[in-house]
């Protein structure tokens, strides 16, 4: 045999990856990980899911775009005409769903409504108004996301900005984010959002929001959404000065400030705790869903995976706090979804659920619809678990020991670069730097690599290429990419 | 048309006009060339000339701009190079104010540096520049006249439309745009001093144009000639008035008379025609044209290229540049070979401005504070940059089908409706100039590659929206997208190259930066050129090949899935009545439809909590809102629409005779129950009053009485002390009547205190009331 093959053992499991002379073995892929199984619907449902919840039972509830909700039966068999039910319908396209104590809460184009089956029946009969504080204008493009609780029991929504015609001019809170207290007071929070598709808590409890590029949102974020904050979008700073907005009016915000401008110049302008790049980390973010399942869905704890829609992915983030402001790290995780991926959920197992619909736009697979199911095999990829901020650089924990001989600066490449807040449509990444990398040290189990980074920049989004690194076991990382924003240098 | 109308009013021999046309051409140079630094020619600052080559191309083309080939015609027997940039003037005098000539003459406002005409020095002689402002003048009074009759009167609303026109359809290629007029969110001051540095100022128009004469010249700026500088826009007439309007806003005609002096006039006309007019200006003349003394090697050091400061008769204060590059070019007959198309297509496309808008191999496109005015018809949501920003002229010469490419240079066929931008003409000669020049430096890209094989089903299925549903965000053939708005696929089997589609779909963002179309497939990308790793596998190429076969027969085929027509949509109450809440006409934005199996439907308002609508037969199709992305209003498809007038049929008067509310007050929606029949009961409050509000058909229907019972319940814990009086109006409408009025569940018979009003006194109940009425029409 002329070449040279290496037979690893990962967790209980064999791969074979090559080194050499035209022969190679299949390197893993995510699915080797994290398969999809792909659940399909009745014959002649359209399953444009747009929310998800469980009821207390573990059973799970979706919600179409076209207004209804289903349960989904998993203990009846796959050819039953019982495993879908229609539960509950007539609803204005409900673009999220949450259950808490005996009702299903969702978000409809017009207002916030919880629901309730009280004869038991099987089907709702009670549909609860809980508020209409925002304005409609009629525009299409005014989705209103959410609800999604906290755990002090404020339920919270986000809102779209009214982007083209209108039918009447009542666009009070577009682009807002506003919550409703226990007492049933409507507050709005944060302002300045564009397409604020997902919002949730962290495992801190702190809230987050993702945005969508556009105009004054150069590529999609995630934000950490607190009372006050202005995220960028200046259309709805009309409303600074109504009446209830905790938001101080930054005066005229100019356009094409960079983001380190933006964020010394401009009052009150949050800036996000992750960037994801355009077309490298998708083009529009959607859900985001804090890994709560004590482990059974993988090595991700506490960390955030968010949605993608048009290239019909998930992504992960890992969040961390300097100086009292969130930052962190974006990764690819898992690519292949029929169609784009809008809503996520864990079901009870910890398997995640992805509610998935893409009428309006257009996104990669073969699908306009469905809903799928992503489920650990239990094997843990070669992944960078985590990254972290350091003073002079940063420190990049993995999920498994590296061979410290592919750990070199040649192997680690970190170029830095920000974007431009204006009012045209996305930003390019502005003012790239390659950062020259020292390897300071390797810990004893070979899981995290130290590095001294040279003139780290605060507000630039870092991205890795570590492609050049191998696991002791001779694997390259399943996704050697990496995208760190670096708010603040500790 | 407009020659002979000035013909026939001031009489002149053809003749007379080339003088005139001379001095206008003059003139307009120096308006519109009061350019960047100290250049004449702006390309002359993006093309640098190196070898002695590139000089000769740049100097082929002074020596066109320059018009030189009109006297120096031994240089160019096939007449490719002696076509007049001057304007017609038989054209023109009907455009410009005639003040404008002993302005113009005076050398007044102007930097004449910056003229392409030459200085005539015989002109230096006051009296002839006298005797020929008198003889330009009274040409031009035609013109004035017309002014002074015809003007209309300026409307603001027609200088704002002219004003955003000339700030979205292109004109900031060239010119400033007016101080403080900004896209939304640019910051001034800065900005703009930074523009205004490389604008060209319009002011000067105020003086030299009248109104129609503007119109004019923007509906035909080439003026019949072949070479023009300023291109032609794609303008209505109505258009090109309002941007008249708004160019020449600040325009106050001078009304004093002119007095001519007729002996003047006719010397000057003398002089008009001796001095070689005709050889630039294109005009009726048939006078003598000047000829150049013969071009030899030592003519390079004299006449026209002698030293500015001691140039004699003609004087086109050549810069060291300029003559460096016309003598190369008088060189390369005998010595230099210019036959680089690379240079030429530089050269070319500096000349005509195309990188002001377009980007070319990463190079050009608007500049940073230009580019914010680029605004597009679609919402940006849709399309981002591509929606705003004409396409990047990238390897245009292998994309675009040489046939068709000089009429697309030309702004015909064009295939983005969603840009306001507007391509612009330069005319056919130039369009088929820059079209050959750019397939021959793009030749290159043309490769050999797999065969062809597509078929037209495949591709059907891979454009529709079980496939690759392409026609979610293209146009095809005219029929709208279901989703964003983006360029129609049915004309692109016509222009482009079937090479190019194929590369292109493979790479969308290779090709266009900025793009939102995403690689549909799976085929591994470089991360920095973002072109394929490896050849791509045949399968790949067969749907491609096969969306372009579809493409190609689409205008005759089956529209793909997704676009033909299917009544999916309609909702049909079957057995029990069916709520759908949606956007509704006559009901607006928080409606909630019930339809019933009895054919009879209404909508309820859920913002002002109230019946709004009802109607008889079809109830609604949910298209509007299930599958059309731009949310319409929907629209009931029945007949007989009731409309319930917005008056509230009860309110709280501070007096009994205060006006009554013309829209319910202090309602807020809390939501409906379905009742065991699947009826919706309405609930909400008005202010210490809870409200259920139900509406269901009568229980018998029969063809005389169709409609429906609704049944308005209150009732409250507040003492009746302790809270206003509520009263109770008659509905006007005769399908709306009252049956039953119950307060705290005792029948009570209806009366009314103000019969003219039709209004009860203050309905005593104690904590509960309820009011039934009988809807039907």
């Amino acid at each position: 045999m002329q070449y040279l093959l290496i037979l690893l053992l990962i967790l209980g499991t064999t791969f074979a990856q090559a080194q050499s002379d035209g022969f190679k073995i299949k390197l893993p892929t995510e699915a080797d990980y994290y398969p999809i199984e792909t659940i399909s619907g009745p014959k002649g449902l359209r399953l444009e899911v747009s929310g998800i919840t469980l009821d207390s039972q573990g059973q799970i509830y979706l919600a179409l775009r076209k207004g209804e909700i289903w349960i989904f039966d998993e203990k009846e068999p796959p050819s039953s005409k019982h495993r879908f039910r229609l539960f509950a319908e007539g609803l204005h396209e409900p673009l999220g769903l949450t259950f808490r104590d005996g009702w299903f809460y969702l978000t409809q184009r017009t207002e916030v409504t919880r629901i309730k089956d009280s004869d038991r029946d099987g089907k709702a009969d009670t549909y609860e108004c809980l508020g209409q504080p925002w304005g409609v204008t009629g525009n299409y493009h005014e989705y209103a996301y959410g609800p999604a609780f906290d755990h002090e029991g404020n339920l919270w929504v986000s809102l779209n900005q009214t982007l083209g015609k209108k039918v009447i001019n009542e666009d009070h809170w577009r682009g807002w984010s506003m919550k409703m207290t226990p007492n049933g007071e409507w507050l709005p929070v944060s302002t300045g959002l564009r397409s604020p598709c997902g919002i949730g808590e962290n495992s801190s409890g702190d809230i987050f929001i993702t945005d969508q590029q556009g105009n004054w949102i150069p590529t999609c974020s995630l934000q950490h959404l607190e009372p006050g904050d202005f995220h960028g979008h200046v259309s709805s700073l009309r409303d600074v000065s109504r009446q209830g907005s905790p938001v101080k009016d930054p005066g005229k915000v100019p356009s094409g400030l960079s983001i380190p401008q933006a964020h010394q110049k401009i009052k009150g302008f949050k800036r996000p705790a992750i960037w994801f790049p355009y077309r490298k980390m998708g083009q529009a973010a959607t859900d985001l869903l804090t890994d709560n399942t004590q482990g059974k869905f993988g090595p991700f704890k506490d960390q955030i995976f968010v949605g993608e829609f048009t290239l019909s992915q998930i992504n992960r983030v890992y969040l961390e706090k300097v100086k009292g402001v969130y930052q962190g790290a974006c990764f690819p995780f898992r690519k292949g979804f029929q169609s784009a991926v809008f809503r996520l959920e864990w079901d009870s197992k910890g398997n995640l659920l992805a509610g998935e619909t893409n009428r309006g736009w257009n996104s990669l697979g073969s699908q306009s619809y469905g809903f799928e199911r992503l489920k650990w095999t239990g094997k843990v990829p070669f992944e960078v678990l985590k990254i972290n901020a350091k003073s002079l650089g940063f420190r990049i924990t993995l999920t498994h020991g590296v061979n410290p001989e592919s750990v070199h600066p040649e192997s680690i490449q970190i170029e830095s670069y920000t974007y431009k807040l204006h009012s045209t449509y996305g930003s390019p990444e502005i003012d790239r730097k390659q950062h020259a990398v020292k390897v300071l040290k390797i810990s004893p189990d070979r899981k995290v690599i130290e590095l001294q980074v040279e003139n780290l920049r605060r507000s630039y989004v870092h991205e890795f290429n570590l492609s050049g690194i191998r696991s002791t076991t001779g694997l390259p990382l399943l996704h050697p990419k990496a995208y760190y924003t670096l708010n603040e240098i500790p | 048309m407009l020659s002979l109308r000035f013909i026939k009013r001031a009489t002149f021999t053809k003749n007379d006009f080339l003088w005139f046309g001379c001095l206008l051409a003059w003139g307009l140079n120096l308006t519109f060339m009061k350019v960047q630094a100290e250049e004449r020619f702006s390309y002359l600052s993006e093309y640098s000339a190196r070898s002695e080559s590139e000089k000769a191309i740049l100097g082929e083309k002074l020596f066109q701009d320059l018009n030189c080939g009109q006297c120096h015609q031994e240089i160019d027997q096939k007449k490719i190079l002696s076509r007049s940039t001057a304007p017609n003037i038989l054209v023109r005098a009907l455009q410009l104010d005639p003040h404008y000539i002993s302005k113009f003459l005076e050398k007044k406002g102007s930097d004449w540096k910056l003229n392409r005409m030459p200085e005539i020095r015989a002109l230096d002689d006051p009296e002839k520049k006298e005797e020929l402002t008198h003889f330009l003048t009274e040409l031009f009074l035609p013109a004035h006249k017309t002014e002074k009759a015809e003007r209309p009167k300026a409307k603001l609303e027609k200088i704002e439309h002219g004003r955003t026109l000339f700030h979205t359809i292109g004109c900031l290629a060239c010119h400033s745009p007016e101080k403080g007029v900004q896209p939304e969110g640019v910051d001034s001051q800065v900005e703009l001093k930074k523009t205004l540095s490389t604008g060209r100022p319009l002011e000067i128009l105020n003086e030299k144009y009248t109104f129609n004469g503007l119109s004019d010249f923007l509906q035909n700026p080439d003026n019949n000639s072949a070479y023009f500088r300023m291109p032609k826009f794609p303008l209505s007439r109505s258009e090109s008035e309002a941007l008249a309007h708004y160019l020449l806003r600040d325009r106050t005609p001078t009304l004093k008379s002119f007095s001519i002096d007729r002996e003047k006039s006719k010397k000057g006309k003398e002089h008009f025609l001796n001095l070689g007019c005709q050889n630039c200006h294109l005009s009726p003349s048939q006078g003598p044209q000047l000829k150049s003394l013969p071009l030899s090697s030592q003519s390079l050091e004299r006449g026209c290229l002698s030293n500015p400061k001691t140039a004699k008769s003609f004087n086109f204060h050549l810069n060291p540049q300029e003559s460096e590059a016309l003598k190369a070019f008088l060189k390369s007959f005998t010595q230099v070979k210019a036959s680089d198309p690379k240079s030429k297509l530089r050269l070319e496309t500096a000349r005509l401005g195309c990188l002001k808008c377009h980007q070319r191999d990463g190079q050009g496109g608007p500049n940073e504070i230009i580019a914010s005015y680029f605004s597009s018809q679609a919402s940006e949501e849709d399309l981002g940059d591509e929606g705003r920003f004409p396409p990047p002229l990238t390897g245009v010469g292998a994309k675009i089908l040489p046939k068709v490419l000089p009429d697309i240079l030309q702004g015909k066929k064009t295939l983005r409706p969603y840009l306001k931008t507007r391509m612009p003409s330069f005319g056919n000669h130039d369009a088929k100039k820059l079209a050959s020049l750019f397939v021959q430096a793009d030749q290159h890209l043309l490769k050999p590659e797999p065969e062809r094989a597509g078929r037209n089903a495949r591709g059907r299925h891979l454009v529709g929206s079980k496939g690759m549903s392409c026609i979610t965000c293209h146009t095809l053939n005219g029929k709208k997208s279901l989703g964003i708005p983006g360029l129609d696929l049915g004309q692109l089997s016509d222009r482009l190259q079937p090479q190019w589609f194929r590369r292109f779909l493979v790479s969308p963002a290779a090709y266009r930066s900025q793009t939102r179309m995403p690689a549909f497939f799976d085929i591994e990308l470089d991360d920095k050129t973002l072109l394929p790793l490896k050849p791509i596998p045949t399968s790949v190429f067969r749907d491609l090949d096969s969306i372009w076969v579809y493409l190609m027969e689409s205008g005759h085929t089956r529209l793909p899935v997704g676009l033909e027509k299917t009544n999916a949509f309609e909702l049909e109450p079957k057995k029990k009545p069916i709520v759908f809440r949606t956007f509704l006409k006559g009901s607006g934005l928080h409606a909630i439809a019930v339809g019933h199996p009895e054919n009879i439907h209404y909508a309820f308002d859920a913002k002002n909590c109230r019946l709004a609508i009802a109607w008889k037969g079809k109830f609604l199709d949910a298209e509007a809102t299930w599958e059309d992305r731009f949310t319409p209003l929907s629209i009931p498809l029945g007949k007989k629409i009731l409309t319930v007038p917005m008056e509230p049929l009860l309110a709280k008067l501070p007096q009994p005779t205060s006006p009554w509310p013309s829209i319910p007050k202090g309602h807020k929606f809390k939501g409906y129950k379905i009742d065991k029949q699947g009826f919706p009961v309405f609930q909400y409050t008005w202010d210490e009053f809870t409200v259920s509000n139900s509406i269901k058909p009568l229980p018998s229907q029969s063809k005389k009485k169709q409609g429906f019972v609704q049944t308005i319940s209150l009732s409250t814990s507040v003492e009746r002390a302790k809270r206003p009086p509520i009263y109770l109006k008659e509905p006007q409408s005769p399908p709306i009547q009252i049956i039953e009025i119950l307060f705290d569940g005792l029948p009570v018979k209806g009366f009314y205190s103000d019969n003219k009003r039709r209004i009860t006194p203050p309905l005593s109940f104690e904590k509960r009331l309820s009011v039934k009425l009988e809807v039907t029409w």
